[in-house]
């Protein structure tokens, strides 16, 4: 690895420290030739990385044209800033309102997924019972049932309990439609923790919760994240389910906001007022991306590695 | 580990909070059945600021304010209002009146029976009309949607399917007069070709905007119904009669001359009215929204004109014959309160609340003796001038809308993106149609 | 593990019951509807028992979303899971910069679909795309002629931009795996003389094959249910070319400009995508069975 930069004691046979300075060379060469070997991976991910930069910044760029320019000059820079198209954006995507709503249901779902699902998972993944199999393919097999087929029968199922145009109702929809694939990704996670910190912590006298809440739980992290990760970014721009659930304007969520946008292109062909929608939808987003991921996964695996 | 337990605190804070606040939040829509208060439910295909919503709330406001008992709750929906009104009832939510594409409706909750019949109703006095509320209309509209003899839909936008053109070009190419006839159309196309010009806009797989191509010639050789009638033939045979080739080639021949460009095929909506706009080609067969839609693209000084679809020589339809996409209002079948909600639809219809939504959604309307927007002015005449308006894609879309999505749209994309040749689109067709038919 | 009955319930218990409730109740009502003749309007049903199901099967627009379907899931599984194993490769081999370029390359998950759809929609667009400006600016008059967006080839255009998008989610959901294996692994395998393939080979593929089962499965089912995407790219409708089963069975009982309202047929549709689902299932849980190695 690095240099071992020996006491600055001097050596006879070489005054003017010549070893020292042809290691130091040819270390600096060994860095070099390092980094040389790292270029394929740069170029790689470089390049995917910069159309994935390209394609945000063209969409930014392109919700500050005019709708004329968006076409014409598709690949341009623009040439005047129409930052009116935010102002309207703003007023039909509601972000006050709508914004409100959006992070109100989806981290409360997204915590009472993990919620619900880390100790299922925990269970299915690592306690042999009669039924284990049974509980876990049924579990699964979730995954398979397309979403649409359940809108009438769950928006009667809501009706019935008077939750048909709430949020609390539309939580409730995402966190038990989210049920199957959180668990099976969970699952992946906490079956290959070692057992053995389970079986010293039980003769240390912990007790099963205390395992699993202590022990279990912040080694699988990474798995929580993940899955804390895709369920935000899932039921962020989620607008099927809130269509059926949501009618009144004051429940309604920032993606349904991106819908009513779309709605009007037939009618107005404003694609610049859409961009503009959805870069206010993104700035959030992103935002809240690089919290959960990388402070919460820093923060999380540091405290883990004890 | 301590910034876990603070981050489930923090979620556990949220979910509290998120809870009280729904606490807070009352049931809507409660009717008070104290007073003599009538709450009329209405289900809208608009979001809530499209223009054509801030002029129905304009509406709403106007008709409460001279109907103090009567209080129109709307729900803006956005443009699956009928889909999502199907699991609302099923769910056991009251609705007194919804609204949606005329052809949509008309398939969907009007074919289930479930709309309140408007034959009475359309008898009344007009509000301010020497006649019927029925007369109030432009000629054809009421009737184009009637099931049996009994009406259910109450019209209100009127999208007429016009070719609309950059008039700039026709001026500059040095055309003044209106092609009549189909041999006209092409002379005009080949003068503006000449010119330099692009003639046609186009979508490339976009079926509902291309279909038309032929299925206005069809019926400018046959009349209407003919092809209602192929599709419901269920031998399929009927498509091997020679009008149907003969209109598959003439559609084929706009692309053959030139005036649909080879790219189209690869055009994904808007690709291809954007042309239009920008100013590089020159006409675009579509609806009368898309001037409105194109406006802010094409500029205030874009000079629009509508031509009608031309004639065929020979043929039995008329250049007048206008295919109308209609937005419409509909009464549920089980409103308590039909009568008042007719006291609404019957107030959109005056002079001046017509006048609101044409000044508003620059669409055009079904009222007689409306101003429409400058850019669409020739739809407001083709409109007033149409004896026969005509159901779009002649009442497939209503009526067999499993046999359009299936049977006719893979085959007629295939047809019009040049894939297959007129004799094998007709093929497809008559065998196709027979399959449809066997496996019902 | 051996634990308490009492905990093994207690863990099991909302989660079961939410589902229970919330998905698998409504499900079990759903697929019965595939056994009638259902517009979803109304409470009259016609009973047809097995008409819709043989009505598929003789029904060449669902073989055709079923053939998009394999493709989906078999061509682009491949690409998606190559690429994103060469990046992973590529970003644990020491260079700076990881943890951005794992969010770059995710960003797509992030953005609305029709945001991506439109994006997608204008590179390809024949007159005025960028793959068009690019090819005609390099020269290459071929490449600046070929038209992406044609019946015949719009398949696999659309086929190229999800897997763009799905590179990244798989990408973070193997590197999660991979960040779980301990340093010392690695260290273990670079004294012994490895270099980076072998040690990905070697070290990372088993580490994490527990968490690679999991993605390759997920990929599956999503392949399998895919919709967002090839709904949306074709702006007011969807070309037979671009069905999947999850699209066909999406415009079968609700459409997109144009209602069909057979929910019967829908939901049988759906029952022949559950059944897929579990196939595929099935075969990888046998294919990729190992036992789970802890550490």
């Amino acid at each position: 690895m690095g240099i071992d930069i020996k006491d600055n004691k001097m050596n006879i046979n070489d005054p003017n420290n010549n070893q020292e300075k042809i290691t130091r060379r040819s270390a600096r060469i060994g860095k070099l030739l390092k980094w040389l070997k790292h270029i394929p991976s740069y170029l790689f991910v470089g390049f995917w990385s910069l159309f994935t930069v390209f394609v945000f910044g063209w969409i930014a760029l392109s919700s500050l044209k005019a709708n004329r320019a968006v076409f014409k000059e598709a690949w341009k820079l623009p040439t005047e800033l129409h930052f009116e198209n935010f102002v309207k954006a703003w007023s039909v995507v509601n972000l006050g309102d709508y914004f409100m709503n959006s992070v109100i249901v989806v981290f409360a779902s997204v915590f009472f997924i993990l919620l619900v699902s880390a100790p299922a998972a925990y269970i299915l993944s690592r306690v042999k019972f009669k039924g284990n199999n049974l509980i876990s393919t049924i579990f699964t097999a979730g995954m398979g049932i397309p979403f649409p087929l359940l809108f009438i029968p769950l928006f009667v199922i809501m009706a019935n309990l008077k939750l048909s145009d709430s949020l609390v109702g539309l939580t409730i929809v995402y966190v038990s439609l989210s049920i199957p694939f959180t668990i099976f990704i969970l699952t992946g996670f906490f079956g290959s923790l070692p057992s053995e910190l389970e079986e010293s912590a039980i003769i240390d006298g912990c007790t099963d919760y205390q395992v699993f809440f202590r022990i279990m739980l912040p080694l699988a992290s990474p798995g929580l994240i993940t899955a804390a990760i895709f369920n935000f970014i899932g039921l962020w721009n989620e607008y099927q389910l809130a269509l059926i659930f949501i009618n009144t304007d004051k429940n309604r969520t920032i993606s349904l906001g991106l819908y009513a946008l779309q709605n009007a292109m037939q009618y107005t062909g404003d694609w610049v007022g859409l961009f503009a929608g959805i870069v206010i939808i993104i700035v959030p987003t992103i935002i809240l991306y690089i919290f959960l991921s990388e402070k919460m996964i820093a923060g999380i695996t540091m405290g883990a590695a004890k | 580990m301590k910034r876990m337990r603070f981050l489930v605190v923090l979620l556990v804070a949220f979910s509290l909070i998120f809870t009280a606040c729904q606490a807070e939040v009352e049931e809507p829509g409660e009717t008070d059945s104290e007073d003599e208060q009538v709450v009329l439910e209405y289900w809208s295909m608009w979001n809530v600021s499209e223009p054509q919503a801030l002029a129905i709330q304009a509406w709403i406001e106007a008709f409460e304010a001279e109907n103090p008992n009567i209080k129109i709750n709307a729900t803006w929906n956005g443009r699956e209002n009928q889909t999502k009104l199907r699991s609302a009832l099923a769910g056991g939510t009251k609705v007194d009146f919804m609204d949606q594409d005329a052809d949509q409706v008309a398939g969907g909750l009007m074919a289930e029976g479930l709309g309140y019949p408007l034959n009475d109703f359309l008898q009344q006095d007009a509000l301010d009309y020497d006649g019927t509320v029925a007369d109030t209309f432009v000629p054809g509209v009421i009737d184009l949607h009637k099931m049996g003899d009994d009406y259910y839909l109450f019209p209100y936008v009127y999208n007429t399917w016009q070719f609309w053109t950059n008039m700039d070009v026709l001026a500059d190419v040095g055309i003044t007069e209106d092609p009549q006839t189909w041999e006209e159309f092409l002379g005009m196309a080949q003068q503006i070709q000449d010119a330099g010009y692009s003639v046609l806009a186009a979508e490339g797989s976009e079926f509902s905007y291309n279909f038309p191509y032929f299925a206005y010639i069809v019926e400018r050789l046959k009349g209407p119904g003919f092809l209602l009638a192929a599709v419901e033939d269920e031998t399929g045979e009927a498509w091997n009669d020679p009008a149907f080739l003969q209109a598959a080639e003439m559609t084929r021949e706009l692309w053959d001359r030139g005036f649909i460009p080879a790219d189209t095929v690869g055009y994904v909506w808007p690709a291809g009215q954007m042309t239009l706009a920008t100013g590089d080609s020159t006409m675009e067969m579509c609806g009368s929204w898309l001037p409105t839609e194109l406006r802010d693209t094409a500029g205030e000084d874009f000079n629009w004109g509508g031509l009608r679809f031309p004639a065929v020589e020979g043929g039995e339809g008329d250049i007048n014959d206008l295919t109308a996409w209609l937005l419409s209002f509909m009464i549920m079948e089980d409103s308590e309160h039909p009568k008042e909600v007719f006291e609404f639809l019957k107030f959109t219809q005056t002079q001046a609340n017509a006048q609101l939504m044409a000044d508003e959604a620059l669409v055009g309307v079904t009222r007689k003796d409306i101003s429409w927007a400058e850019a669409i002015k020739d739809g407001e005449e083709a409109a007033a001038n149409a004896n026969v308006a005509l159901l779009p894609n002649d009442g497939i879309q209503a009526f067999y809308p499993e046999y359009q999505e299936t049977v006719l749209t893979p085959a007629y994309n295939a047809f019009f993106t040049l894939e297959i040749s007129p004799e094998e689109f007709i093929q497809t067709m008559v065998e196709d149609t027979a399959d449809y038919w066997a496996s019902k | 593990m051996r634990v308490r009955k009492g905990l093994i319930v207690l863990f099991l218990l909302p989660a079961s019951l939410l589902y229970f409730f919330f998905f698998l109740l409504p499900a079990i009502q759903a697929l019965q509807y595939s056994f009638y003749e259902w517009s979803g309007f109304g409470e009259e049903k016609t009973f047809v028992g097995f008409a819709n199901y043989a009505e598929i099967f003789q029904d060449k627009l669902f073989w055709l979303s079923f053939r998009n379907t394999m493709f989906i899931l078999l061509v682009g599984g491949v690409v998606v899971f190559t690429v994103a194993f060469l990046m992973t490769i590529a970003l644990n081999s020491g260079i700076k910069g990881k943890k951005l370029f794992r969010s770059l390359i995710f960003l797509p998950n992030i953005i609305a679909t029709i945001a991506l759809t439109t994006l997608w929609a204008y590179i390809y667009n024949p007159t005025f795309g960028l793959i068009k400006n690019i090819a005609e600016a390099l020269g290459l008059e071929k490449l600046s002629n070929f038209i992406w967006t044609a019946p015949d080839k719009v398949f696999w255009s659309v086929l190229v931009a999800i897997i763009w998008i799905q590179v990244g989610y798989y990408l973070v959901l193997l590197m999660a795996g991979v960040d779980k294996i301990p340093k010392e692994f690695y260290e273990a395998a670079e004294i012994e003389g490895a270099n980076q393939i072998q040690k990905f080979f070697i070290v990372t593929v088993p580490l994490i094959w527990d968490v690679l089962s999991i993605a390759i499965v997920l990929y599956s089912i999503g392949a399998l249910k895919i919709f967002e995407f090839p709904y949306a790219f074709y702006g007011q409708s969807v070309p037979s070319q671009l069905y999947t089963i999850g699209i066909y069975l999406y415009i079968m009982g609700f459409g997109k400009r144009y209602p069909i309202y057979r929910l019967g047929y829908a939901t049988a549709i759906g029952v022949m995508l559950l059944l897929s689902v579990v196939i595929i299932f099935v075969i990888l849980r046998t294919l990729l069975k190992r036992d789970v190695l802890e550490y």
